[in-house]
């Protein structure tokens, strides 16, 4: 240090400065004024019923309420916490003890707590677990609250919201589960500065991911035992799940299905347990979704089929996958459990926190507007608010429940949806969907044309969404396809969905359509008729202007069929993926034959049936008709672009014993394919190296060691620098 | 190399004094203020591993940003090591990120200033900066890569001699110290490494084995060099050695489970009762009488034997068998309280055995209190509820989903270990909700005693206990 100082430089400011608290608030706070008499009296009597009735009776008496007016935007947030919470709860719960109503009033006229609380995404609705928490921490503080945003973000979490009435609390013992030592806890990680950089720059809705939601994420003392046993640079906690040990039997022979297996060590934390003892993918995802939110950083856990995931926040907006995240459905959530749509959805409508605490502030005023009586004033409030946040899905379904309540009708809908809704969900087509769906009623009463003219627009806006296999899109389609009359108008419909995707996106969407619409239709002669004519007119409008003759318009349809075929591959769509090369083989079988195999007597029990075959990029030298060969001892042909590892899964049809597999080359430059894996999982995301080889031969026969279960085989090329792979064989043998 | 061996043979005299603690064991360092238990039966010492490398906070203040140590980058010093016939020392942490870090850098330059037979190295994981995958994968437990800083010893071979993590790759003087520790048995090691290589069959399969029991099950089961050569020369489980050094315990239930079914997976013959329990029974104690085991492979088998009882007692319910599963679980704990397999089995005894009541010093239980199939007596503390004589409500309230069905009854008050009363509802009603008439002021721990059993699995039930004066 003496050094430092002769030399006249300071030494280098740590991390945080102990003790210090930054403002949350993306705006200027409030400027609060003297509140009416009214108010004031019925708020020293601690009855929300009459604080209710007095801020409506200043609210008029005011003559306007704005957002830019700090006096009535005071009084409408006031409003809005006693709209939301309930007026009868409040006034229970400051009656409980006088600390809780000396708490509340204070709450109450603290504005910038409040609106912290009112615009983090999440607001406890019609009860008292949201105040309840804040009081709880206020009394640990003594009735200063240091960090108020925490506090915030804790009671959201506890408290769920409108979207999340009851979010899962009701198991959790007060001795394991405590908002309290929860606070404190992270507010003494802050202090010694063992959180992330950027830990003190995150707003209430994004503290959520930190704090937890207690009812999926792991009890207090996990959060206390992984800050302490798991340091990773803070990009990296996307493989903090690894510092347990993937194990599915317990050190005393119990399954990890059943309780016996976290028995010996359920007097430590679950985190503690998991660390020293293994566990599957549930455990070893929250493990590492615990070590992120430990440090500061957001996380969340998700289920997918068969396995579970989770995904840790680097930057905002970005998520990275942890154990197959992060996609699946988010066991955290503010506006949805599915990612990535749910989770693109809330970034992008907090993504500018100015325009988003304005949009707060105007809708506070909304609900104001509402409360006095001015349903043309209100619309305006909530118009304006989604001005500044368009795709905000709470204020949408505020302004569509005035716009019902004031008597739309469907030609004005029709309108409405067209020219001031959809346009402002491109990328997120999921969350328009979901928006529309609010007008029902008044959809109903527009005809097939019309609607027919809505769904363009939302596939259109959902083909420019980014796509995931773990998006489940069959409940909207389905609920289209529903309103719609008659089968020439369904036939359209999938025209629509067709031209959109087979034109736009990475195929995930496209692939997840298509097996809709196969498990829809093609079971049936007249649907696979539908079926077929929308998929040729599909492909046709995909390729205009490439010639109309008959040799064309196969070749058109053939390529059309190559791109949904790989598109079924990436949405994992086994249905979908053996009906399009169904209808591909029908329409034109490539006349290619494969070399045969020459290790077939090395292996033993018989060729499994496949269900899926998925290739991890095609390329113009694909055959994707010939993908589902490849998993039979006959051959096929498939073809990746250059990739750093490219690979090839084969799903089983059914799960089973797998002895071994075999694979091939195709004829031609086999030199670059060198270094090969061959793994086996049960799960599709959990993988296990079985094999691996420097120089792969020609033909390799792989054997399994024995008593390997396996639905998914996966052979994955390392190279060095990015080269293509090519096979003729994925064999896979079971017993 | 000669050099290298003098220079070991030296250590080893330095670490004399230290051998009673660590005799013959290569191997990780101890957590600081760890017991270090001896292993009776074998003779030789476990030390107990530290691949959690868990720091205390005060480890971990915060410093200014310092600067990157010096060293070697990984591959480089690795390479001098194996020119040079020395053990390489890496260190993996990084500079811009971690709590603690200028310290860290501080005692390593220390360290360095020791002069070890080592050739020192680092891995300087900075954020954005892409993990060593491939180290992190072949080296080590990955779980030992997650609490960074952590310090890898190897072999000139590359073979994984140590890990160290913890208090004391924070510390120069514990890390000479635990570093002197291992090096002093390198030249057993080395040779036994070399008789492994030299040696046909079984000899070379024994040395393989004596050279894997020189480390803890954390080194060793990633010693892969070894396992390969125990695998190949004893492809027949002639020396029994594969079961112990090359499979984890998910291996040996595998094994046991196929000797108990009469065959692996699919080949099974055997099911419930039916199944072989004294050819498993046997097989595990030939395992077990094999050789001298350290620790942790003697509770893993010992493990094994009491799930050999409890399959067989789950399958007839011979009530002789719960006594043998109580008292194997009796012997994993004899031989180390402190590890995994000590603290779960000092559970699973707890669990089966009948005259061992559950203590609840706080109000609630969850699942790991449940007993599945058998009544259990729960002793919970209610002495802050005590307010003078009078009528006492004492309730069960389950959560709201663990509301599974559970038994409940014989409700009695103790104070001091005293009877005091009964509930007033009849000792053999089954219910969640009992009444005591306390005759006088209690002082001193006040119990209510009962015998629970729930019927929904071990996570069926959960609640609040709630004593309360009327």
């Amino acid at each position: 240090m003496l050094g430092v100082l002769l030399l006249g430089l300071s030494p280098q400011k740590p991390l945080y400065a102990a003790g210090a608290e930054d403002c949350k608030l993306a705006l200027a706070p409030l400027k609060t004024g003297k509140l009416p008499a009214g108010v004031s009296a019925a708020l020293e009597k601690g009855d929300y019923t009459a604080v209710q009735a007095a801020l409506v009776e200043a609210m008029k008496k005011a003559g306007r309420i704005s957002y830019e007016d700090d006096a009535t935007l005071c009084l409408a947030m006031m409003h809005e916490l006693v709209r939301v919470t309930g007026a009868d709860v409040l006034t229970a719960f400051a009656a409980e003890d006088k600390e809780k109503g000396k708490f509340l009033k204070q709450f109450v006229t603290d504005a910038e707590w409040l609106e912290l609380y009112l615009s983090c995404g999440l607001v406890p609705s019609k009860k008292a677990t949201g105040v309840d928490v804040l009081y709880r921490i206020w009394k640990e503080e003594a009735g200063e609250v240091r960090n108020k945003a925490l506090a915030v973000a804790l009671a959201s979490c506890w408290g769920g919201g409108e979207t999340w009435a009851n979010p899962p609390l009701a198991d959790l013992l007060p001795n394991k589960y405590n908002p309290v030592r929860r606070y404190k806890f992270f507010q003494k990680q802050d202090s010694k500065g063992l959180l992330h950089p950027n830990y003190r720059n995150l707003k209430p809705w994004e503290l959520r991911f930190v704090v937890a939601n207690p009812g999926q994420d792991w009890d207090d003392a996990s959060y206390e035992f992984a800050a302490r046993a798991i340091n990773l640079p803070w990009d990296k906690y996307g493989i903090a799940c690894w510092a347990a040990t993937y194990t599915g039997t317990s050190r005393f022979g119990d399954s990890v299905q059943g309780g016996a297996y976290n028995l010996p060590y359920a007097n430590e934390s679950w985190a503690e347990a998991t660390l020293r003892n293994g566990g599957v993918c549930g455990a070893m995802s929250h493990l590492g979704a615990v070590a992120a939110m430990a440090h500061g950083i957001p996380a969340y856990t998700c289920g997918q089929p068969g396995h579970c995931a989770y995904a840790v926040r680097t930057e905002r907006g970005k998520w990275i996958g942890g154990f197959g995240g992060p996609d699946g459905y988010m066991h955290n959530m503010i506006f949805g459990h599915q990612a990535p749509t749910s989770c693109n959805l809330m970034e992008a409508v907090f993504g500018d926190d100015k325009k988003v605490a304005r949009a707060y502030r105007k809708s506070f005023c909304a609900r104001a507007l509402e409360a006095v009586g001015d349903a043309a004033g209100a619309q305006k409030a909530w118009k304006s608010a989604l001005k500044d946040s368009p795709l905000h899905p709470f204020f949408r379904a505020a302004l569509h429940a005035l716009m019902k309540k004031e008597g739309i009708t469907p030609k004005e809908c029709y309108q409405y949806i067209l020219c001031e809704l959809i346009p402002h969900y491109a990328g997120h087509g999921v969350a328009a969907m979901e928006a529309r769906a609010d007008l029902a009623e008044e959809f109903a009463g527009m005809d097939d044309l019309e609607r027919l003219d809505i769904f363009q627009r939302e596939h259109q806006a959902l083909a420019s969404t980014p796509s995931s296999w773990a998006v489940k899109l069959d409940g909207l389609v389905e609920k289209q396809a529903a309103t719609l009359q008659s089968d020439s108008s369904r036939q359209k419909l999938l025209e629509v969905m067709f031209t959109a995707h087979m034109m736009q996106g990475d195929g995930t969407t496209f692939g997840q359509l298509l097996e809709w619409a196969v498990k829809t239709y093609v079971a049936t002669e007249e649907g696979s008729r539908m079926f077929n004519k929308a998929f040729a007119n599909a492909a046709d409008s995909a390729g205009a202007g490439q010639g109309g003759d008959d040799a064309e318009r196969q070749k058109k349809m053939a390529a059309a069929y190559s791109k949904a075929i790989v598109a079924a591959e990436q949405a994992r769509s086994a249905p979908a993926f053996l009906a399009l090369t169904k209808g591909a083989l029908a329409l034109d079988k490539p006349d290619f034959k494969a070399d045969p195999l020459q290790k077939v007597a090395e292996m033993s029990g018989a060729p499994a049936k496949a269900a899926l075959f998925r290739i991890s990029t095609t390329s113009n030298w694909d055959s994707p008709v010939l993908h589902l060969a490849v998993t039979t001892p006959e051959g096929g042909k498939c073809h990746t672009s250059k990739e750093k590892m490219p690979s090839f899964i084969v799903e089983l049809e059914n799960p089973g014993f797998t002895t071994g597999c075999i694979i091939r080359k195709t004829n031609g430059n086999e030199g670059r394919m060198k270094k090969a894996v061959v793994s086996t999982s049960e799960d599709g995301a959990t993988w296990f190296k079985r094999a691996e080889v420097e120089n792969m031969p020609k033909e390799w026969a792989v054997t399994f060691p024995e008593g390997i279960r396996a639905k998914w085989v996966k052979v994955e090329f390392d190279n060095p620098e990015p080269e293509v792979a090519h096979i003729s064989h994925v064999v896979v043998y079971t017993r | 190399m000669k050099k290298f061996l003098l220079v070991l043979i030296l250590l080893g005299v330095v670490a004399t004094g230290i051998y009673y603690y660590n005799p013959g064991l290569l191997g990780l360092d101890a957590p600081a203020g760890k017991t270090l238990k001896k292993n009776a039966q074998a003779g030789q010492e476990a030390l107990t591993t530290d691949t959690s490398g868990i720091s205390d906070d005060e480890d971990r203040i915060v410093d200014s940003q310092p600067s990157p140590l010096g060293f070697m980058e990984n591959m480089d010093a690795r390479a001098k090591a194996k020119a040079e016939g020395l053990p390489s020392l890496i260190l993996w942490y990084g500079s811009d990120w971690m709590p603690g870090a200028a310290s860290l850098v501080n005692e390593w330059n220390k360290l360095e200033k020791k002069n070890l037979p080592v050739v020192m190295g680092q891995i300087d994981e900075r954020v954005g900066s892409v993990p060593e995958l491939n180290a992190r994968e072949k080296l080590l437990p990955t779980g030992a890569f997650m609490d960074l800083p952590v310090a890898v010893l190897m072999a000139p071979d590359e073979t994984l001699l140590g890990i160290y993590s913890g208090k004391t790759v924070r510390n120069a003087a514990a890390m000479e110290l635990a570093l002197k520790r291992t090096l002093a048995h390198m030249p057993e090691y080395m040779k036994l490494v070399e008789k492994a290589c030299s040696a046909e069959g079984l000899e070379g399969a024994r040395a393989a084995a004596d050279a894997l029991a020189m480390q803890p099950y954390e080194v060793a089961t990633r010693n892969h060099r070894l396992k390969d050569i125990l695998n190949k020369k004893d492809p027949e489980h002639k020396t029994l050695c594969r079961y112990l050094y090359c499979m984890d315990h998910m291996g040996m239930y595998d094994e046991i489970n196929a000797v108990l079914a009469g065959g692996k997976g699919a080949d099974a013959k055997f099911k419930g009762a039916e199944r072989r329990f004294d050819e498993a029974e046997l097989f595990v104690r030939n395992v077990l009488n094999a050789r001298k085991l350290n620790t942790e492979l003697e509770q893993r088998w010992l493990s094994g034997l009491a799930y050999v009882y409890r399959e067989q007692y789950n399958a007839t319910k011979a009530p002789a068998l719960r006594q043998k599963v109580v008292d194997t679980y009796r012997k994993v704990v004899a031989v180390d309280d402190m590890s995994e397999y000590g603290k779960g089995a000092q559970r699973w005894a707890n669990y089966w055995d009948e005259k061992f009541p559950y203590v609840f010093e706080e109000p609630y239980y969850d699942s790991g209190e449940m007993t599945v199939g058998f009544e259990k007596e729960w002793r919970v503390n209610v002495s802050e509820s005590m307010k003078g004589p009078g009528l006492y409500s004492f309730s069960l309230v389950p959560s709201a989903s663990k509301n599974g069905r559970m038994t409940s009854r014989g409700f009695k008050l103790f104070a001091n270990g005293k009877h005091v009363c009964d509930a007033e509802e009849p000792a053999d009603k089954d219910t969640k909700s009992v009444t005591f008439n306390v005759p006088r002021a209690l002082k001193g721990r006040v119990e209510v005693r009962f015998h629970v059993q729930c019927h929904d699995g071990w996570f069926g039930c959960a609640g609040e206990m709630k004593m309360q004066k009327k």
